[in-house]
């Protein structure tokens, strides 16, 4: 053990010594291991970003139904002319017989889209018809008053809960609850403000800060008199559960309707699991591109330990003559190697680091669609690069390490 | 082990019987070069043994294979009575470590490495214990005490001859093989490292001096002349010990 911690020191010494000359040597190493690091650090950014807009909007239990706008059919895609809908009817069926279904939620907008007005001032609102546990689905709160409730529901009033980014459009930074604003022209009493949703990846959730909360028997009466809903939001008993939920639910609107395929049915368990394969495929493109990388800074390393080699036959020659045996030679030199790979794997990993951090803020700035995009060294990739970057040492190592370990101390010592 | 034999031994018996020892080089495509022709030599314990000749006399192969840096083409090699001709390069670097002190010409200390890590050496292929304690000591004793972290190149001829002498001693080896040790020296300096030798020699290490010059020659207590591989003459200095 101590001759082990005495070659390291030995073969640090002798890098320290020649910096300039290892740190050539350990470029290849160096850009191979950091490539991978930042590549990697950004790769599982974008699925921690996925995963954390997933999880804004109820996270991987949420499965939502809507009726499709488009059909492909006879070969081509056309408006989806079935008189089929989803309706309160599906919303019961499913909290009835659906045992791992723990939360059904209605969800119904208005035509036109439309937009708030109070005193004067206008901003984009999209009314969405719903039920008190909706917020709860979400995981979002009122920062003002208080979400739609049960009453509200039963008694179809016109209140509603609005949300961030109308709150600051028309009101910026005063009291909202209690004032009455305009949409389409009905007067809604506001109960609530909804936090800022905010997003990583606007296009995902940028649409919820424009939301206006009503409960969907108000919208049904003022608006919607065909009461059908635009989307059902069913939440499983657990994660696990999502794909028996989802055969549960087909089964409900069979019986409801006849016929499961009138309608979607989708989970974001089903999209993450799409995202883990995309990423997988990366991550595997990577490694060979890293193999390649490794495999340059490999041969770049046992290039100049064969020099080290020559240039130290006298050395060797006299570490043989005071008492070294083949093996001692051999694990020096190995070690030696190891340890400028390993040390070029150190500083590719904080290259790696400060070059992901680099693309995740230049991609943030550079793309207005996403707000920060995180790069996240995991301790597994460091660990494998590490790894990765020893075995490259000892593989390229060996050769030259032997060649040390075989020379015949006469020779080695008469060398000039 | 041969370092169990030497506790066991008579001191009578010789440290180092050669028999009939010849060493061929082969240059390839069978071109065969005798260096060493059937030499025969007794070394004695404590005895200090002067070897010489021209270049190409065989004095230098001799060296290497009295100092297991090299195997015999043929004969018997003696050490303490047990045959050492025939071992294993693991064997031989042993033996290297454990019973041979090298002194070399040019020195060949490390240049990197400071004087007590020089020194202490063989003492990590020995997988010694206390290594910087007995280096320190060594050196002391050498009178380089002042010098103990200096690199070779920060150090006169004689101090690196010195350091390279308590490099040769720090495991207690049986042989002290010198190989020219004051032929890059000034005679001042040569005459210390002399004085350094003799005075170990005292404390019962035996000597082998491999030399061209007479002066230093004179030191011994036999001299021996090599020509083409061959003994050709044995003489014995009435040199007063003591």
């Amino acid at each position: 053990m101590t001759f082990l911690w005495e070659s390291i020191k030995i073969a640090l010494r002798g890098l320290v010594s020649n910096k300039m000359r290892s740190l050539l040597t350990a470029l290849g190493i160096i850009i191979g291991v950091g490539a991978v690091i930042a590549a990697v650090s950004i790769g599982e950014g974008a699925q921690v970003m996925v995963v954390e807009e997933f999880d804004k909007m109820g996270g991987p239990r949420l499965i939502s139904l809507s009726r499709p706008w488009g059909m492909y059919k006879d070969g081509r895609w056309q408006r989806n002319r079935e008189s089929e809908f989803l309706m309160m009817d599906d919303v019961e069926m499913i909290r009835n017989t659906c045992d791992h279904v723990e939360t059904v939620i209605p969800q119904v907008s208005t035509w036109p889209r439309g937009s708030a007005s109070y005193q004067g001032r206008e901003t984009t609102a999209n009314i969405s018809g719903t039920i008190p546990e909706y917020a709860q689905v979400r995981k979002w709160q009122t920062v003002q008053g208080r979400f739609i409730n049960q009453l509200d529901v039963n008694e179809s009033l016109k209140v509603c809960v609005i949300g961030h980014k109308i709150y600051e459009d028309l009101f910026v930074d005063q009291e909202a609850v209690g004032k009455e604003l305009r949409h389409n022209g009905l007067r809604y009493t506001i109960i609530g403000v909804m936090s800022e949703m905010g997003s990583g990846m606007k296009y995902m959730t940028d649409g919820f800060d424009y939301s206006m909360f009503v409960p969907y028997t108000t919208v049904f009466n003022y608006n919607r008199v065909d009461r059908r809903l635009d989307s059902i939001i069913c939440q499983s008993t657990d994660f696990k559960d999502s794909e028996l939920a989802i055969e549960e639910i087909k089964a409900a609107l069979v019986l409801v309707h006849g016929s499961a395929d009138y309608f979607e049915v989708s989970s974001p368990a089903e999209a993450m699991k799409g995202i883990e394969k995309v990423t997988l495929i990366v991550k595997l493109m990577l490694g060979g591109i890293a193999s390649i990388a490794l495999m340059v800074g490999g041969i770049g390393i046992m290039n100049i330990m064969l020099v080290s080699v020559t240039e130290r036959t006298r050395e060797i020659g006299i570490r043989k003559a005071v008492g070294a045996r083949r093996r001692d030679i051999l694990g020096q030199f190995l070690i030696e190697a190891v340890t400028l790979s390993i040390s070029g794997g150190f500083l590719g990993i904080l290259f790696g680091v400060g070059l992901g951090k680099l693309i995740g803020v230049a991609i943030s700035k550079g793309w207005d669609q996403i707000d920060n995009w995180p790069s996240v060294v995991s301790p597994e990739s460091v660990i494998v690069a590490t790894v990765f970057a020893a075995v490259v040492g000892i593989i390229f190592g060996v050769y030259p390490a032997m060649k040390a370990a075989k020379l015949d101390p006469v020779e080695a010592l008469r060398y000039e | 082990m041969a370092r169990n034999v030497k506790k066991k031994s008579n001191n009578k018996k010789p440290l180092i019987k050669l028999k009939n020892i010849s060493k061929v080089y082969k240059l390839g495509k069978g071109v065969k070069v005798p260096a060493l022709c059937n030499v025969s030599l007794e070394i004695k314990r404590g005895e200090i043994l002067a070897i010489m000749g021209q270049s190409g006399s065989g004095k230098s192969t001799l060296m290497n294979l009295l100092g297991f840096l090299d195997r015999p083409s043929g004969g018997e090699y003696l050490l303490h009575g047990e045959d050492v001709s025939g071992l294993n390069d693991n064997r031989l670097a042993h033996l290297r470590n454990r019973e041979i002190g090298f002194v070399f010409q040019s020195y060949n200390l490390l240049s990197r490495a400071s004087a007590i890590e020089n020194v202490e050496l063989p003492l990590v292929y020995a997988r010694g214990k206390d290594r910087r304690q007995k280096a320190v000591a060594m050196l002391t004793q050498l009178g380089l005490g002042q010098r103990l972290g200096h690199k070779p190149s920060e150090l006169s001829g004689g101090q690196q001859q010195r350091v390279a002498i308590a490099r040769a001693l720090i495991n207690n080896p049986s042989i002290i093989l010198a190989d020219e040790p004051t032929g890059n020296l000034d005679s001042k300096s040569g005459g210390e490292i002399m004085k350094i030798l003799t005075g170990l020699n005292k404390k019962g290490i035996t000597i082998i001096l491999v030399t061209h010059e007479e002066d230093i020659a004179a030191y011994a207590d036999r001299v021996i002349r090599f020509v083409d591989g061959k003994i050709i003459s044995t003489k014995s200095n009435r040199r007063q010990r003591h």
